[in-house]
């Protein structure tokens, strides 16, 4: 093949991919919705490839189970009940006790929960933030419990609010702060961080990302009911307790590892992700799509070389063959590398590249039909002029 | 003093405990260790050396904690294996991301499809195996079963007038809960659930040990139990009602409290003897 031609194919392989770039742009929205709902539930449309990614690696043959934090589950405990828990792990000394619960009212005879509160050190208390309406990206506190001034008025707040536009979506992200007019209020897990560990604390300040991705795969937690807690002090000493309810419908949310995760255990995975330091990168859209382009021009390019008898076959065979080593690495970089790649723009624009090869060879066809015409018109013509 | 109690039992469990390499963490089915010559049934936070040999059976499960490392390994593998070799062998699928891609497949694309779930489970809704012929020939129907129970209500004698076709037993416990037990030999399927007498008069639910409502088989050759320890309404009386047939018990349980309220003076109704409708109260 002349140097020439293989020229001009490299630039017909680049014009299409262009073109499958301008129609994947067009068209993203509506075919990625499509494509999620053939894999989640059909009314919601909510599924990344990172969600297929932490499946397959919470499903390994071997976890780790997190020694520093421990939860304890208080069930359907009333306020007593709490407070005698609160009372035990004082005399354990944990590193951190977070209070997942609201205590949304003053009841009767608070004074047991309020004296257990005030007597705990290192205690973080959940509190709920809403978006200011005055300010733009800026909140104030929504619920925080009544009893917050009757501790001592240093205590540590923690956000319990997960990042999600609608109720019921997949809980994937957490948000590390929540920007107000006066303060800036942390999340919960970073609240009961900056107690427990400030220097995996100070890490995250430093990233200064909006929101991070938590890293739920493959991690366990010792769990004990309020009667186990004194045959398992030793587990509890030094060690960050969160305390909350892991069997309250309402506060069940769907996680990438599991469909119905209660928050406590969700704060727990969050809180695993700033001590350890594990952070997920997720490349930038740039980066995204150039990787698309990239994918989509070795496609393009690779057809044009092929000979027409085999083209078609070959074109599927690598089509499927590239899905496979696009899925296979995809989970290797975030397996290994901590990387989220969205390869759904690769994929998607390779989809398009074949369309956009069948637009460009029609519009070639269209074109050499045209010229044709009009060159048989004019040779008309010319051979007879009388005719009109 | 109970303050002190506590601060002790704590002290003495913090500087006491001395914990092995590995542990049991997590099990199902009937798992045994090996160690020397015994055999030993396995239980959770168990102490184990790298040379003791475990059993896993057929569907069961071994989950191992290296307290050194604080990583659990999780064999489905059945067989006998050494404890170093379960460990080994899960280290070797957990970074195997070939096959875990391959494994998880079907979880994404058709296993989502097994996650559906049937709002009526545990209801019967239509019949697993044949039904007896001469029971089918009787024609039981809801009215005589409603009829049956409402008769054994208003006489409060709750023991079956025939033998029943399964052997039952059950009973209270020390904790105020119940448990039963029902194995069977009959050569056709029994239908049951057990229902709850409250003691304010005649009121019939649906007992903690019959949920969820709808009504359960036994089949030949099948035996079933269940218990609840403690936590049960006081003063309730919870029965046992079976039947050779499917019967549905939403529909039954609203025709018996409708006759119910109609009138409590009304006679019982009268019972035809020999009708295979068995109630027996677990006391």
């Amino acid at each position: 093949m002349k140097l020439r031609d293989r020229h001009k194919k490299y630039l017909k392989a680049l014009g299409i991919t262009s073109l499958a770039f301008v129609l994947s742009q067009i068209l993203l929205s509506p075919l990625t919705f499509s494509a999620a709902t053939m894999i989640s539930s059909p009314d919601r449309g909510d599924f990344t490839i990172n969600d297929f990614y932490c499946h397959v690696a919470d499903k390994r043959a071997v976890r780790t189970l997190d020694r520093d934090v421990v939860i304890v589950d208080i069930g359907d405990l009333d306020r007593d009940g709490i407070a005698e828990v609160i009372e035990t792990l004082s005399f354990c000394s944990p590193k951190a006790v977070g209070v997942d619960v609201l205590f949304a009212e003053p009841r009767e005879d608070d004074s047991r929960i309020i004296n257990a509160l005030r007597s705990c050190p290192n205690i973080v208390m959940a509190v709920s933030v809403k978006p200011d309406t005055d300010h733009q990206d800026m909140y104030t506190y929504d619920l925080q419990s009544f009893l917050m001034d009757s501790i001592s008025t240093g205590t540590a707040v923690g956000a319990t609010n997960f990042p999600t536009t609608e109720g019921d979506r997949t809980i994937r992200e957490f948000r590390p702060y929540f920007p107000g007019v006066t303060d800036t209020i942390d999340s919960f897990a970073l609240a009961i961080a900056r107690i427990a560990s400030p220097s995996s604390a100070t890490v995250i300040d430093e990233r200064g990302n909006s929101e991070e991705v938590i890293n739920f795969c493959s991690r366990t937690y010792n769990i004990y009911n309020p009667d186990e807690l004194i045959e398992n002090a030793d587990q509890i000493t030094g060690k960050i307790v969160l305390l909350g309810s892991l069997n309250h419908r309402e506060d069940m949310h769907t996680t990438p590892v599991k469909s119905a995760m209660t928050g406590v255990m969700i704060h727990a995975h969050t809180l695993s992700t700033i001590l350890s330091e594990t952070y997920f990168y997720k490349l930038g859209q740039w980066w995204n799509w150039a990787i698309a382009f990239l994918s989509c021009f070795t496609v393009i390019a690779l057809s044009m070389f092929i000979p027409t008898k085999i083209k078609s076959m070959t074109m599927r065979v690598f089509q499927l063959l590239l899905l496979y080593v696009t899925i296979r690495y995809g989970y290797e970089l975030f397996i290994n590398y901590n990387i989220i790649a969205n390869f759904s723009y690769s994929l998607l624009m390779i989809t398009f590249g074949l369309l956009a090869n069948d637009f460009w060879t029609g519009a070639e066809g269209c074109t050499v039909w045209i010229r044709d015409k009009i060159t048989g018109l004019k040779l008309r013509k010319l051979r007879f002029p009388a005719i009109r | 003093m109970k303050r002190l109690l506590l601060i002790i039992s704590l002290i003495a469990t913090i500087s006491f405990k001395m914990s092995a390499q590995y542990q049991v963490y997590d099990f199902s089915g009937k798992v045994t260790l090996e160690k020397g010559e015994k055999s030993l049934p396995v239980s959770k936070k168990m102490d184990l050396t790298g040379a003791d040999v475990i059993n896993i059976p057929q569907g069961g499960f071994m989950e191992l904690l290296n307290t050194r490392s604080s990583q659990i390994f999780r064999s489905t593998t059945t067989g006998r294996m050494a404890v170093t070799q379960l460990m080994i062998k899960a280290e070797k699928q957990a970074t195997d991301n070939a096959q875990s891609i391959h494994d998880n497949m079907n979880d994404v694309t058709g296993g989502r499809k097994k996650q559906t779930v049937i709002r009526e489970t545990g209801m019967v809704t239509r019949s697993l195996t044949a039904l007896d012929p001469a029971v089918a020939a009787m024609g039981i129907t809801q009215e005589n079963i409603c009829e049956c129970l409402l008769n054994a209500i208003r006489n409060n004698n709750y023991t079956p007038r025939t033998m029943m076709p399964v052997s039952l037993t059950g009973g209270s416990n020390d904790n105020g809960g119940i448990k039963f037990s029902m194995t069977s030999e009959y050569g056709y399927p029994v239908y049951f659930n057990v229902l709850k007498i409250k003691p304010d008069g005649f009121q019939v639910e649906v007992s903690e040990l019959g949920q969820p409502i709808g009504n359960y088989m036994l089949a030949t050759n099948q035996s079933i139990s269940r218990e609840q320890f403690s936590g049960l309404e006081e003063g309730c009386r919870h029965i046992v009602l079976m039947t050779p047939v499917p019967f549905n018990l939403n529909g039954l349980l609203k025709d018996i409290e409708e006759m119910m309220s109609n009138t409590t003076t009304t006679p019982a109704p009268a019972v035809t003897k020999d009708l295979p409708v068995y109630i027996h109260a677990l006391d």
